[in-house]
C-alpha cells in the first residue's frame, strides 16, 4: 500500500520532468506525439475513475469525449467564445450528458451495463453524423481556432499545446486523487468490491457511482476540447466506440485498473508504440487487442502491478532491513 | 398505409428470423457458462467470410455452408480455450474485457486477410414468392426455416441427449454438476461448439444476401444482446420470440416513422425495457447474497 502511495506521487513528477526536459530539444513531430499521449493519459485517468474505482465497464466514454470536442468546437468557431471558457462549457456539457447516460445505464449491471453503454456509444456516433448543422456531419467540423498561447510560448504553438495538455493532465490527476480520497471515492471502492454489502451497510451506492461517472465524463469533455483545438478539426470517426471507446479500456487495463498512475503508463505505451514501430500502423488495432487479451489473461493488474511486484523483488536486502527496522520501531 | 401491413409483418418476420438465429448461439453460451461472448458477432462474420472464400474457389454454395460452419466451430472452441477458460473464476469484468479483446482481434485478422471493403457472395437464392397480400424472397424463407431448424436442433440436443442433460445440469448449478462427476471441459467445448455452429450457419446463409465486411458482426451481436434482455438469458424460445418481435418492431418503426430511427429505436426499446424491468422482460428478480 505504501509503495503504491509513493508511485502515485513519484510517477507524475517523473513524467513531468521528462516531458519538460524533452520540450526544448524535440521537433514538432515528437511534440505532437507527446501531446496526444498526454491527452490520452488524461482520458485514461478520467476513465480509471469509473472502471478502476467502481468496476463498471462503460463503452460510451469515446462518445462523451466527442461531446466535449464538438461543444468546444462549436462555441469557439461559431459563437466566438474564448477557448478556456469553451473548455469549461465542454466539461460541463459532457458531465451533464454523462449524468443522464449514467442515470439510465446504472439501472443495469455487469454485461448489460457494457451492452447498454456500447449501444449509447453507437447511437451517439449516429447523432454526430445526423446533427449536421451542429457537427458538420460526415465531413466533420473544420477551422477550429487553436489554443491561445500562454505567456512566453507565443511563437511556438506545438510547445504551447504540449504544456496545456500537461496542465490538464495534472489537474485531472490531482482531482482524481482527491476524488479517490474523498468519502465518495471510498464509497465507489465499496461498490466495486460488493454492491450488495455496500448497500446493506447504508452506503449510498447510487450517489457514489453517479458521481464517479459524472466526474469521469467532465474530464473526458475537457480533454475533448483540447483535442479539438489542437487538431483544428473534429470528425465523427475519432469518437466511434471501436476507436476511442475501446482504446480507453486498453489504456486502463494495460496500465493497471484503479491505480490512476498505471493508466498514464498504459496510454503512453499504446500511443507511442505504433509511432516507434513505424509502418506497423495497419496492425495497430490488432496489437491493441492482443495486448489487452495478454494483460487480462496473464497480468490482470497491468503494468502498475508489474512495477509494484518488481519494486518488491529487486532491492531484496535493503527492503527487508528497512522493514525489520520499521517492525522493531512499531514494537 | 394499412394495406402494406401484411408485407411489413412478413418483412419484419424475415429480419427477425436473422436476429433470432444470431441470438440463439449467444443465449446458449451465456445461459450455460455465464460468458458474455461478444465475439459471437465475429463468428457470424467468419461464417460469411469462409463461405465467400470457398465459393470464390468454385465450391458449391450448399457444400460451402457446412464446411464454413465447421471452420467456425473450431474458432469458437479456440476462443474458449485461449480466452475464457483461464479466467473463468476471474469475475465478470475480466470475461467481458477478454471478450472485447478477442472480438477486436478477430475483426483485425479478417481485415488483414480480406480487406475492410465489403464483399458479396453470389446469391443462390434468387426468386420471389408472390401472394395476393405480400411477396417474400426465397432467401427470407430459407433464413426463417434455418432459425426454426436450429432452434429444434438445440432443443433436441439439450432435452433428448446425455450431453444435453450434462449441459443443463451445468447451467442450473455448476458446483452440484461437478460433484456429480460431470466434466466441465467437455460441457464447455460442446456448448461453444453448438453456439459457434449456429453462429457460423447464420453467417454463411445471411452472407449470401448482405455485404460481408470485418465489422459486420457488431450490429447483429448488439441486437442479439437486446433480444437476450427481452427474451431472457439462456431461454432458447425467448431468443426466437424476442428476435421475431424485435424484427417486426424495427420494420414497423422504419416503415411508419423513419428509417433513420431504425437502430436508434432498438436501443430506445432496450433502455425502456431496462428501466421498467432491470432484469429483462421475462427475468425474475434475483436474490442477492
Amino acid at each position: 500500500m505504501r509503495r503504491e502511495a509513493i508511485m502515485r506521487w513519484l510517477l507524475p513528477v517523473i513524467i513531468l520532468v521528462i516531458a519538460l526536459a524533452a520540450v526544448p530539444f524535440a521537433n514538432d513531430y515528437i511534440l505532437y506525439v507527446l501531446t496526444i499521449a498526454v491527452l490520452m493519459s488524461t482520458l485514461a485517468v478520467s476513465y480509471d475513475v469509473l472502471l478502476g474505482l467502481t468496476g463498471y465497464l462503460s463503452l460510451a466514454h469515446g462518445f462523451l469525449y466527442g461531446v466535449g470536442a464538438y461543444t468546444a468546437a462549436y462555441l469557439t468557431t461559431n459563437s466566438g467564445w474564448n477557448f478556456w471558457l469553451a473548455m469549461l462549457a465542454a466539461a460541463l456539457m459532457s458531465a451533464l450528458i454523462g449524468a443522464i447516460v449514467a442515470l439510465v445505464a446504472f439501472r443495469t449491471k455487469g454485461i448489460y451495463f457494457a451492452v447498454l453503454t456500447l449501444g449509447i456509444g453507437l447511437v451517439g456516433f449516429q447523432f454526430f453524423l445526423v446533427l449536421e448543422p451542429l457537427t458538420g456531419g460526415v465531413g466533420g467540423f473544420v477551422g477550429i481556432p487553436g489554443i491561445p498561447s500562454l505567456p512566453g510560448l507565443a511563437d511556438d504553438p506545438s510547445r504551447n499545446n504540449l504544456v496545456v495538455a500537461i496542465v490538464l493532465l495534472a489537474v485531472t490527476y490531482f482531482a482524481a486523487l482527491v476524488f479517490l480520497r474523498s468519502s465518495i471515492g471510498a464509497a465507489c471502492l465499496a461498490v466495486r468490491e460488493d454492491v450488495t454489502l455496500a448497500q446493506s451497510l447504508g452506503i449510498r451506492v447510487g450517489t457514489a457511482r453517479l458521481a464517479a461517472f459524472t466526474f469521469s465524463s467532465a474530464f473526458a469533455g475537457a480533454a475533448g476540447a483540447v483535442f479539438a483545438a489542437i487538431s483544428n478539426f473534429v470528425g465523427p470517426d475519432d469518437f466511434s466506440v471501436m476507436a476511442t471507446g475501446f482504446q480507453v479500456v486498453v489504456f486502463v487495463v494495460i496500465g493497471g485498473m484503479g491505480t490512476l498512475w498505471g493508466p498514464i503508463l498504459g496510454a503512453f505505451l499504446v500511443v507511442c508504440l505504433p509511432e516507434v514501430l513505424r509502418g506497423a500502423a495497419t496492425y495497430s488495432v490488432a496489437i491493441y487487442g492482443i495486448l489487452l487479451l495478454f494483460f487480462i489473461l496473464f497480468a490482470p493488474k497491468g503494468i502498475a502491478g508489474a512495477v509494484l511486484a518488481l519494486r518488491r523483488l529487486l532491492p531484496a536486502r535493503p527492503a527487508s532491513v528497512t522493514q525489520t527496522a520499521r517492525h522493531s520501531e512499531a514494537r | 398505409m394499412i394495406e402494406l401491413l401484411p408485407q411489413q409483418l412478413v418483412n419484419g418476420l424475415a429480419l427477425g428470423s436473422s436476429y433470432a438465429l444470431i441470438a440463439l448461439g449467444l443465449t446458449l453460451v451465456f445461459g450455460v457458462l455465464q460468458i458474455p461472448n461478444f465475439p459471437h458477432g465475429e463468428l457470424y462474420m467468419l461464417g460469411a467470410s469462409f463461405t465467400y472464400v470457398l465459393v470464390g474457389y468454385g465450391v458449391n454454395f450448399w457444400l460451402a455452408v457446412p464446411i464454413a460452419s465447421l471452420g467456425v466451430v473450431l474458432v469458437g472452441i479456440l476462443l474458449d480455450q485461449v480466452g475464457y477458460r483461464r479466467i473463468d473464476r476471474g469475475g465478470n469484468l475480466s470475461l467481458m474485457i477478454a471478450a472485447l479483446a478477442m472480438s477486436t482481434v478477430l475483426q483485425q485478422v479478417a481485415t488483414l486477410l480480406w480487406g475492410a471493403e465489403p464483399h458479396t457472395t453470389r446469391t443462390p437464392f434468387t426468386g420471389i414468392l408472390r401472394t395476393p397480400y405480400f411477396s417474400i424472397g426465397i432467401y427470407q424463407i430459407v433464413i426463417f426455416a434455418a432459425a426454426l431448424l436450429c432452434w429444434l436442433f438445440v432443443w433436441l440436443v439439450l432435452h433428448r441427449s446425455r450431453l444435453g442433460l450434462a449441459i443443463r445440469a451445468m447451467a442450473q448449478n455448476r458446483t452440484a454438476a461437478l460433484l456429480m462427476g460431470i466434466e466441465l471441459t467437455w460441457v464447455r467445448i460442446a456448448t461453444f461448439a453448438i453456439g459457434a455452429l449456429i453462429g457460423g450457419i447464420a453467417g454463411s446463409l445471411l452472407g449470401a444476401a448482405f455485404p460481408i465486411y470485418p465489422t459486420m458482426g457488431l450490429n447483429p451481436v448488439l441486437k442479439a444482446f437486446v433480444i437476450l434482455v427481452i427474451g431472457g438469458v439462456g431461454n432458447l424460445w425467448g431468443a426466437i420470440v424476442g428476435g421475431f418481435l424485435l424484427g417486426i418492431l424495427e420494420i414497423l418503426v422504419a416503415g411508419y416513422i423513419s428509417s433513420q430511427l431504425q437502430d436508434i429505436g432498438t436501443f430506445a426499446i432496450l433502455v425502456v425495457v431496462l428501466i421498467i424491468r432491470p432484469n429483462g422482460l421475462f427475468g425474475r428478480a434475483e436474490v442477492l447474497r
